[in-house]
């Protein structure tokens, strides 16, 4: 599963999750991609599904790109415990979502079957996406 | 024959003036160049759409008309709302036509390679737009990329373009622009990590500790 090799500190708060994102919301490598339209925190094993979706769905043709990656840990206190005594542990992994966010990326294929792709792993995943292509961006 | 856009001096500014201005199917803009100060400025959404859409895109030339003056411009930047895809502001700049100017344009591969076709390669585009520099007037709209005689693990570099006279590329000659490469070596990580799944999630090292560790075991040393 994904996660990070170094941190510098075990525990972090929690945050909010206002506005769009700033940046990683255009292709960067890909011609067609998947954007998150609405803010979460992805956990690393919603990450890893959409990628093995789309890896299997592509069957060695074309090439993926993961642009998230879960650098924030999410502590849990166990369960039947009892208010106090500190923060819980570090218990999965999460990259903070916010709209506008591209997730993955494919080349090397045609349209369809890159929709289908992204079709098929954002199902795996907790929030609304589309599909985008460089070709088609309809400026409003 | 350049086309010429009406603009009008913007004197409200800030986030809700310019709410207001885009509800009204305006865009705020800002003009500024070598020998002028910024000026904010209001455009009509639909005249910089169209220009967004013609051929040439950005690198497209044009004159912005405000109160009596005309200046020949282009689209230094745009702004677009990331998830609404809505126009939200443009950078124009001012562009003397016998300066040469910095612009990116776009490149566009042509045919199919032997590497793809024959020997089942993945066209790995790794740069899309090139930067360079000339006159308003020689920006190309496109450079075209005659990629059909690569074969795999073969590549496209900046060196290997032939350009008009004129035009200076502004990238290493030595960087390349497309690479054949093998499908086997892009899907070759996937299957390995598939096999990490179900094993036990570890913690990550704390570099903090580390280097208190390393600072106490530097103290236990020098005592």
């Amino acid at each position: 599963m994904l996660m990070p090799k170094k941190v510098k500190y075990r525990k972090q708060q929690r945050g909010r999750m206002r506005g769009q994102a700033l940046r990683g919301a255009e292709l960067a490598f890909g011609e067609y991609g998947l954007q998150a339209l609405e803010p979460c925190w992805l956990t690393a094993r919603q990450i890893e599904a959409g990628r093995v979706t789309i890896t299997r769905f592509l069957k060695k043709r074309g090439k993926m790109w993961v642009r998230v990656f879960p650098w924030k840990p999410v502590t849990k206190k166990p369960t039947e415990t009892r208010m106090g005594r500190g923060k819980g542990d570090p218990e999965f992994w999460v990259d903070v979502i916010k709209p506008g966010r591209i997730i993955f990326e494919v080349e090397g294929v045609d349209h369809g079957v890159a929709q289908e792709a992204m079709r098929l792993a954002a199902n795996k995943l907790p929030i609304k996406t589309r599909f985008i292509s460089r070709e088609h961006r309809e400026l409003k | 024959m350049t086309l010429v856009i009406k603009a009008d001096k913007r004197t409200e500014k800030g986030k809700n003036a310019s709410g207001r201005l885009r509800r009204q199917g305006l865009v705020p803009a800002i003009l500024y160049g070598e020998s002028m100060d910024s000026l904010p400025l209001t455009l009509k959404k639909k005249d910089i759409i169209e220009i967004l859409k013609s051929e040439t895109g950005e690198n497209t030339i044009f004159r912005v008309a405000y109160d009596s003056e005309e200046k020949d411009v282009m689209i230094k930047e745009v702004q677009i709302h990331p998830v609404t895809d809505e126009l939200l502001h443009v950078d124009l700049i001012q562009i003397s036509m016998d300066k040469p100017v910095r612009v990116s344009v776009p490149v566009e591969l042509v045919g199919e390679p032997v590497g793809v076709k024959v020997e089942g390669g993945l066209v790995d585009f790794l740069l899309r737009e090139l930067e360079i520099e000339c006159l308003p007037r020689e920006i190309p709209e496109a450079i075209r990329i005659d990629i059909s005689h690569l074969h795999l693990h073969q590549s496209f570099k900046v060196m290997n373009l032939e350009l008009p006279a004129g035009i200076k590329i502004l990238h290493e000659p030595q960087t390349a622009i497309v690479v054949i490469s093998s499908i086997a070596e892009e899907a070759a990580p996937a299957t390995t990590e598939e096999v990490v799944e179900g094993a036990e999630m570890k913690e990550p090292e704390v570099i903090k500790k580390e280097r208190k560790k390393e600072e106490e075991e530097e103290g236990e040393t020098k005592g």
